[in-house]
């Protein structure tokens, strides 16, 4: 069964067939919890958020339609619940400064760098996230975020930059 | 550094990324090697791409457990693959062929109800025709009787007399 396309699998899991389903969340949900990761800039809630996500994708298979995409609908399906999860939160970022010692170098601690990735604006840091997840792959990224070749390297180009400043320079408040 | 090192430096981050197109890489290659600022930038950026690489790394590497996770949790849920007539009728009426196909059926499932029930209607319609058909013959037969033809059966049953009409 592990063999199996999306497509079978989906049909298997409106059934109620929890097996091929576990088989899903095997495929996706690294990329689910990138979305995440992405979104929310924090592991802890975005392993409680993807989580969520699989399960709700279980609960409303149905709903997803035939010409649709498993990956594609399960992947916005956790953004939006990203989504809410920042709303009812009402999440305000601290920002601290940090003077960084010496010139130019990267700070060595993966808590700042954490802090440096949440302050990254969404839009640069998701597709940032996912490129790491996803094996570097640009393509794949930008299939999935329904955006252009180029408009990723943008981003990540963008998020690189701002993530150097805010290791070098120090995270600053920006919302 | 040169104003353009403000342009290689862009390039300088692509390339670490490793989102560079290979002939632009060149070029940077070339211009790395004669100039120590943006070499010195770029060793920055190549030691927070390991950095990054090491975070994600880290974070994925707890992946197994968390499916795991989601999957014991989807199993402990009751069972929710039965059909009930509500899914299957969302299901049916999903794809456009078959909301065609839907649409069809009804409307020969109409059109047979009424030409049942109009057969129907016809024929009872005829029934009532028929039986008030008969109900005038019969009075038209009583009409036709004269009074004296009447009276004269009458007087033959009581009197025993005959009379001829004249």
């Amino acid at each position: 069964m592990s063999d199996f396309s999306d497509d079978i699998l989906v049909a298997a899991s409106r059934r109620g067939d929890k097996s091929a389903y576990a088989l899903l969340v095997k495929r996706h949900y690294r990329h689910v919890f990138a979305v995440c990761l992405g979104v929310l800039g924090n592991v802890d809630d975005a392993e409680d958020i993807s989580q969520d996500a699989m399960l709700k994708g279980f609960l409303k298979i149905r709903k997803l339609r035939k010409d649709e995409q498993f990956d594609q609908w399960i992947l916005r399906t956790a953004k939006n619940l990203c989504i809410d999860f920042l709303r009812r939160k009402k999440q305000t970022r601290a920002f601290l400064k940090k003077q960084a010692a010496g010139t130019g170098r990267a700070a060595s601690e993966n808590h700042d760098l954490q802090r440096a990735i949440r302050n990254l604006p969404q839009e640069f840091r998701l597709p940032l996230v996912m490129y790491y997840f996803d094996n570097k792959d640009a393509e794949a990224i930008a299939r999935k975020l329904n955006i252009s070749h180029s408009g990723v390297c943008q981003r990540i180009r963008a998020a690189r930059k701002q993530l150097h400043k805010f290791l070098t320079e120090g995270v600053h408040d920006e919302q | 550094m040169s104003s353009n090192c403000d342009k290689m430096r862009d390039r300088v981050a692509d390339l670490v990324t490793g989102i560079l197109p290979e002939m632009e890489a060149h070029a940077l290659q070339q211009h790395l090697r004669e100039c120590p600022a943006c070499r010195d930038y770029s060793r920055t950026l190549r030691e927070e791409d390991q950095l990054l690489a090491g975070f994600f790394a880290q974070s994925s590497a707890d992946m197994t457990s968390r499916e795991d996770s989601v999957i014991s949790t989807i199993n402990g849920l009751e069972p929710s693959g039965e059909t009930n007539i509500i899914s299957v009728g969302g299901m049916i009426l999903r794809s456009i062929l078959e909301k065609h196909s839907a649409a069809a059926a009804v409307i020969v499932v109409v059109t047979l109800y009424f030409l049942i029930t109009w057969s129907w209607i016809s024929k009872i319609n005829r029934c009532i025709e028929l039986s008030g058909e008969n109900l005038r013959s019969v009075s038209v037969s009583a009409t036709m009787t004269t009074p004296e033809s009447l009276g004269s059966v009458a007087e033959q049953i009581i009197y025993g007399k005959t009379y001829s009409k004249t």
